[in-house]
């Protein structure tokens, strides 16, 4: 299949079963972690059209295409977040997701050395359930997985700043925009070390978590579980 | 479709002596003959008869050893590259299930292949043979299949694509034989799988369902059938079912059991199998229940109590206070019980 060939087929499938399939699978995920509180959102996507292409079109070193088989083994055509306040919710989430979904890997993103702050998260390939398939649904080209990331807030916000900064520029970052980059991810990886041991002592995690209903926050200007639409996951 | 391609392997009960792998194998080439018709019949109803979904385990970087052998045995069929499976199925094998023949058959479907593996218990012999005057009796050196309608089997497609063969189809035709479950032996132990359908997806889809009717239903039959239903699913001891058997187990009317079947979306997930998780479906139809010391207790679903109760606390009263609860509605029912 050639790249414009590719391009259609993407587009068909984005438009007739990515896109409403991502939008089912955020009532599953929402419906999932209903009852786990401080739920900031839970929001989903099917990767744009340009974006898949790009991710089709990577090309190794030895310059043959990283993905002979784009759209089978692309697994984030279909992408979710959860994004929760502190550090012991997203255990709490990863505890109801390995409840209700099929995993078929699980990634605890972090920094290679202890003395590097970078990109943190929880990343999941999970297998779609099958109640979001009609009886009648072509299998052959609905995808088979879907990738979750677990997040704190701080996390979530230096990884979209981080995404929008890094990949912009034409020019690669210069070793001071680098090192102020990996400040803010410290500051991020700090407030949530504090905000995790500030729940402790005040007893938050362990009151919110023993009554669930009690415990479900309401974002200013939102319900407990919001959702967005976004593209970069 | 014709299955083009047959490996048997006898296999022994291994599971307390791993390190013995040895393991006997053959090609079988397809004839007419009835072995060839049996295994024939069996590859060609995999679709319909093995009806339970099951998804490889995963060691969390998408790696799975018996998927792997699939995946090698499909590439280049051979006695070789079928044996590690049949080997795995040795070392899973106790004593109570006992020797068994592993048949793999492959074939076409459709532009894709279709992989089905059987195991069929089976046995060596004596046999007794009856002249007009005396009786031989002597030992039979050789292997027979206890059944040919006794079998456990599991069917995967492979399309060829990247990522394929995570999930597959099982079936036991022996569920009755007093071998173990099916769900630990030939799912869990032989094949590193699971039901595709985690058990708390599987019960929450069906309390969902039962508390749909309760919600919709204005049949009081159909209601009370659901209600001792809900009551008495706390004595399923994690046992696996489908929507459909739980129905059957409790005897559902006809009517009882389509309004359920007919909350159930997709229609097929009826026949889905999981293991039923008696936390799960409590946490979605529950009953809230609250006593008063004057001796009344108000009982309503959980989700729906505040809904059908109205409270308000008497004026001054901090701890303990005295509440008055009031509720409107059309009496439906109503039963003497010797209990809360």
């Amino acid at each position: 299949m050639n790249d414009d060939a590719l391009l259609a087929e993407y587009k068909l499938r984005y438009h007739t079963i990515l896109q409403p399939l991502a939008r089912k699978l955020t009532e599953h995920l929402q419906g999932s972690v209903a009852g786990v509180p401080r739920i900031d959102r839970v929001a989903t996507r099917a990767k744009s059209p340009d974006r898949f292409m790009a991710k089709a079109q990577k090309v190794l070193a030895s310059g043959a295409r990283k993905y002979a088989e784009p759209l089978s083994q692309i697994q984030d055509l279909v992408g979710a977040r959860i994004i929760v306040l502190y550090l012991d919710d997203v255990e709490a989430v990863s505890t109801v997701i390995d409840t209700y979904y099929r995993r078929v890997e699980l990634r605890e993103l972090v920094p290679e050395s202890p003395n590097e702050f970078g990109y943190v998260g929880k990343h999941y390939i999970l297998s779609f359930p099958e109640d979001l398939f009609e009886d009648d649904a072509d299998r052959t080209r609905t995808p088979e997985f879907f990738e979750l990331q677990v997040k704190t807030l701080f996390q979530h916000a230096w990884s979209e700043a981080e995404h929008d900064l890094r990949y912009k520029p034409e020019e690669p970052l210069t070793p001071l925009q680098s090192r102020q980059m990996a400040f803010t991810a410290a500051q991020a990886w700090g407030a949530d070390q504090i905000f995790q041991a500030l729940s402790r002592e005040l007893g938050v995690a362990t009151s919110l978590h023993s009554n669930p209903d009690k415990g479900r926050r309401s974002m200013p200007g939102g319900p407990a579980i919001r959702t967005r639409p976004r593209q970069p996951l | 479709m014709p299955i083009s391609t047959i490996f048997s392997f006898l296999t022994y009960p291994k599971k307390s002596r791993p390190d013995e792998t040895v393991v006997s194998g053959t090609t079988i080439t397809p004839d007419d003959g009835k072995l060839s018709r049996m295994l024939g019949d069996i590859f060609d109803a995999a679709e319909s008869e093995c009806n339970i979904p099951v998804m490889f385990t995963s060691d969390d970087a998408q790696a799975n050893p018996v998927r792997t052998e699939l995946l090698a045995l499909l590439k280049n069929p051979s006695v070789e590259t079928a044996a590690p499976l049949a080997s795995r199925l040795q070392q899973a094998t106790t004593g109570k299930s006992g020797m068994g023949l592993l048949f793999t058959c492959i074939g076409p479907e459709g532009p894709h292949t279709r992989v089905v593996l059987s195991r069929f218990p089976a046995d060596e012999g004596v046999v007794a043979e009856r002249a007009s005057n005396k009786l031989t009796v002597a030992f039979v050196e050789q292997v027979f299949l206890k059944s040919s309608h006794a079998y456990k089997a599991v069917t995967y497609v492979s399309d060829g694509t990247a990522g394929e063969l995570w999930k597959g189809h099982a079936v036991d035709k022996q569920i009755n034989h007093g071998s173990k479950s099916m769900a630990d032996y030939w799912i869990a132990d032989f094949l590193k799988s699971d039901f595709a359908t985690t058990a708390a997806t599987g019960t929450k889809r069906l309390a969902q369902a039962l508390k749909s009717v309760m919600d919709s239903s204005a049949d009081v039959d159909v209601k009370k059938e659901i209600t001792a239903a809900v009551h008495l699913a706390a004595n399923i001891p994690g046992k696996a079912l489908t929507i459909l058997e739980f129905c059957d187990s409790f005897n559902f009317s006809p009517k009882t059991r389509d309004a359920v079947v007919t909350k159930v979306n997709p229609s097929r997930l009826v026949n889905d199998k999981f293991k039923f998780d008696h936390n799960e479906f409590s946490k979605h139809i529950a009953y809230k229940q609250i006593e008063l010391d004057n001796g009344a207790v108000l009982s309503a679903p959980a989700d729906k109590f505040d809904d059908c109760f109205k409270s308000s606390m008497h004026r001054g009263a901090q701890m303990h206070a005295a509440q008055t609860f009031s509720t409107t509605g059309v009496v439906v029912h109503e039963r003497l019980k010797m209990t809360k």
